[in-house]
């Protein structure tokens, strides 16, 4: 049975719409992400599910039980914030225990529940300082540590390491995905960064303008998108897109692709033009990942010859930034193999990965 | 001539400072010299006050003034001193005071963090509430006092004093609680508390300085009032404003007595000066809190 179930749900303030048509089902131990740009309703949503916004169509329901009307109390969640949300005047052991202490839980169990929180989390040491004497990352630990110790049925998190500096952000995000494989408790992480959304999530829900764009596996989201915004949302540096004229027809459809320094024309797999012919149209966008533009490994027939006009190096790879039909695209090659800028680099496609678009509905194609 | 200083700020030379600071004295003496003519004036003898010099030290150094200020002097036609309007004063005043402050808090607690359908309005409303002029207030609550039976009472002038007060008291409130994170009452919803217990365990416990304002504030206006007592009460039901002025007024024998004048003034504005000290060091942090995001 599913633990939340998000059927039909749409949101307006006022006038404005700010979700739409929601769908969602999340099983047992699951964690997802919802991941978007500022303002495309993620919070909002979570709220939803918190029960601090009302729901203006549609219906959630956690563990088969509407809870439309039910207030964030009698929902069995625990929610984690930006701001980390910690109550200033009450030191680290009566945060966490404040929602116990509301519950009515007896003050022996509570101290049992905070040693039990603390000793997970690592903050013994901290039990008796106020808020203002922790760090950032403290602060968070804490916040979390309020959310775990009433052990509720699902978990919110509503970007709680993107005010952390990179290092601890990185650190904190192991820590959680570590805490979740051992709670196995449903966790729902709202993020904009798209490196945690892949990281952390089992599934991602990729949401932009209010809607979910697409739903499902961080595998999924990254190698079969549902549309352009997900394929350039999902993936750093981006995909590049690139516009692009197909000739010849159903079983034999090629694409012409010019670098600066000479043209060159790529015969397309077969599964890739049946869904193009059957499409239809002649002018797309294809959609190639910098991985899957690199330098040809020899004279191959299909590279493309560009010249190169900056080359960035980031340790581990090395990215070359040129042009193909004339819009700006990113290759990717091995440090010890990298150009300089300036130099004419024969680029190659591996057609087997690339993706097509429709120019105006930006909707997949192939 | 200006020469640059350690802090980088220019600094005039000797001449300007002793400019400086003999401006600031001056100032000083301004403000402290009525305070000492008082102080001094109501420990001198009717005596030395009608012969004497205006900055002498008293001598002999007597209480008379003071004693008859608070249990003798006459004030109208009662010649009982101050002591009863005293406590008329801090009968109101302080459940005045601290309505007005609870209200208050719990308007602006409402206004920032429990948000409903025409709240901004409410809001402005209240707002216009402290640009209304005592004076329009006084024949409408006049009317109201009467209706509802509590004209010339010590409980009339605290309902009056409250129901003025919690227009500002709810300005200082709302303007404090916007800058608190909503995010801390969305996190107590979560942890299960409600709409009391928020308010109780995370909204009041950070809420010190701006109490202390209201308290001060509220204080300062209900002690100090006079137009409100003079109108609405009238004999033994007077605060100490309305008795100080009769005190002054009436002269049995036609002599002045400076003395009683100068005590029974400083009886009437030592309250406020006590809450100011006891206070004080919060009203400035108070004001200035909102400010600073929390
Ligand atoms: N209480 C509110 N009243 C009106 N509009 C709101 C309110 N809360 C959020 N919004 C709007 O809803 C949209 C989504 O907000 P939010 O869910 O906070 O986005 P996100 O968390 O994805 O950045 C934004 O355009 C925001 O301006
Ligand atoms: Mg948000």
């Amino acid at each position: 049975m599913a633990v939340l179930n998000i059927e039909n749900v749409s949101k307006t303030f006022g006038e404005t719409r700010v979700l739409e048509d929601i769908n969602i089902a999340m099983a047992e131990g699951e964690f997802l992400i919802l991941v978007g740009p500022s303002g495309c309703g993620k919070s909002t949503l979570l709220n939803m599910i918190a029960g601090l916004e009302t729901i203006t169509e549609g219906q959630i329901t956690l563990d088969g039980r509407s809870v439309n009307a039910a207030s964030p109390r009698e929902r069995n969640i625990a929610m984690v914030f930006q701001f980390y949300a910690l109550y200033p005047n009450m030191n680290v052991r009566r945060n966490i225990e404040f929602g116990l202490k509301m519950r009515g839980v007896a003050k022996k169990e509570r101290g049992a529940t905070v040693d039990r929180v603390a000793r997970m989390l690592q903050i013994e040491d901290l039990l008796d300082r106020k808020p203002a004497q922790l760090s950032g990352g403290q602060r968070q630990r804490v916040a979390i540590g309020r959310a775990l110790a009433r052990d509720p049925a699902l978990f919110l998190f509503d970007e709680p390491l993107s005010n952390l500096d990179a290092k601890l952000r990185v650190e904190m995000r192991t820590e959680i995905k570590q805490l979740h494989q051992r709670l196995a408790t449903a966790m729902v992480y709202v993020t904009h960064d798209q490196i945690e959304a892949m990281t952390l999530g089992d599934r991602i829900a990729v949401m932009h303008a209010g809607r979910v764009q697409q739903l499902g596996t961080p595998r999924e989201i990254y190698d079969d998108p549902a549309n352009r915004y997900v394929a350039g949302f999902i993936g750093s540096p981006a995909m590049n897109f690139i516009e692009c004229e197909l000739s010849g027809r159903a079983g034999d459809i090629t694409v012409c692709l010019s670098g600066s320094e000479g043209e060159s024309r790529l015969w397309l797999p077969a599964a890739t033009t049946e869904k193009l012919a059957a499409h239809g149209a002649r002018r797309v966008v294809m959609g190639v990942r910098p991985e899957h533009l690199v330098p040809a490994v020899a004279e191959r027939a299909g590279a493309i010859a560009c010249r190169i006009d900056v080359v960035e190096p980031t340790g581990p790879d090395t990215y070359l930034h040129t042009e193909i039909n004339a819009e700006p695209v990113t290759a990717r090659c091995l440090p010890s193999a990298a150009p300089v800028a300036g130099d004419t680099v024969a680029l190659a496609v591996d057609v087997e990965r690339a993706v097509f678009f429709d120019c105006d509905s930006e909707a997949r194609i192939a | 001539m200006a020469t640059r200083t350690e802090d980088g700020v220019a600094r005039g030379g000797p001449l300007a400072r002793v400019l400086v600071y003999g401006l600031l004295l001056f100032a000083a003496a301004y403000f402290l010299l009525p305070l000492y003519v008082m102080l001094t004036t109501s420990f001198k003898t009717l005596g030395q006050i009608s012969g004497g010099n205006l900055f002498a030290l008293p001598a002999p150094f007597s209480l008379t003034g003071w004693r008859d200020a608070w249990s003798s002097a006459c004030t109208g036609s009662d010649c009982t001193g101050l002591q009863h309007y005293f406590w008329n004063s801090v009968a109101f005043t302080v459940p005045a005071v601290l309505l007005s402050t609870a209200f208050g808090a719990l308007n602006g607690y409402v206004l920032t963090k429990w948000r409903f359908r025409g709240s901004e309005i409410v809001f402005g409303l209240l707002l216009v509430g402290t640009f209304v002029p005592f004076q329009m207030f006084l024949l409408p609550m006049a009317r109201v006092l009467g209706m509802i039976g509590l004209d010339n009472s010590v409980a009339g002038l605290t309902l009056v004093h409250t129901v003025y007060g919690v227009a500002f008291t709810t300005l200082f409130c709302r303007n404090y609680y916007v800058a608190i994170p909503d995010e801390l009452v969305k996190a107590a919803r979560i942890d299960g508390a409600s709409f009391i217990s928020t308010f109780r365990y995370v909204i009041l416990p950070i809420s010190t300085p701006i109490l202390m304002v209201c308290v001060i504030w509220q204080f300062t206006q209900i002690w100090n009032d006079f137009l409100f007592g003079v109108v609405f009460t009238s004999g033994d039901a007077h605060p100490i404003t309305v008795a100080l002025n009769n005190l002054v007024n009436t002269s049995s024998t036609g002599v002045k007595r400076y003395n009683v004048d100068m005590a029974g003034a400083i009886i009437t504005a030592l309250p406020t000066l006590v809450v100011y000290i006891v206070a004080g060091r919060y009203f400035m942090r108070g004001l200035t809190a909102g400010a600073v995001k929390g």
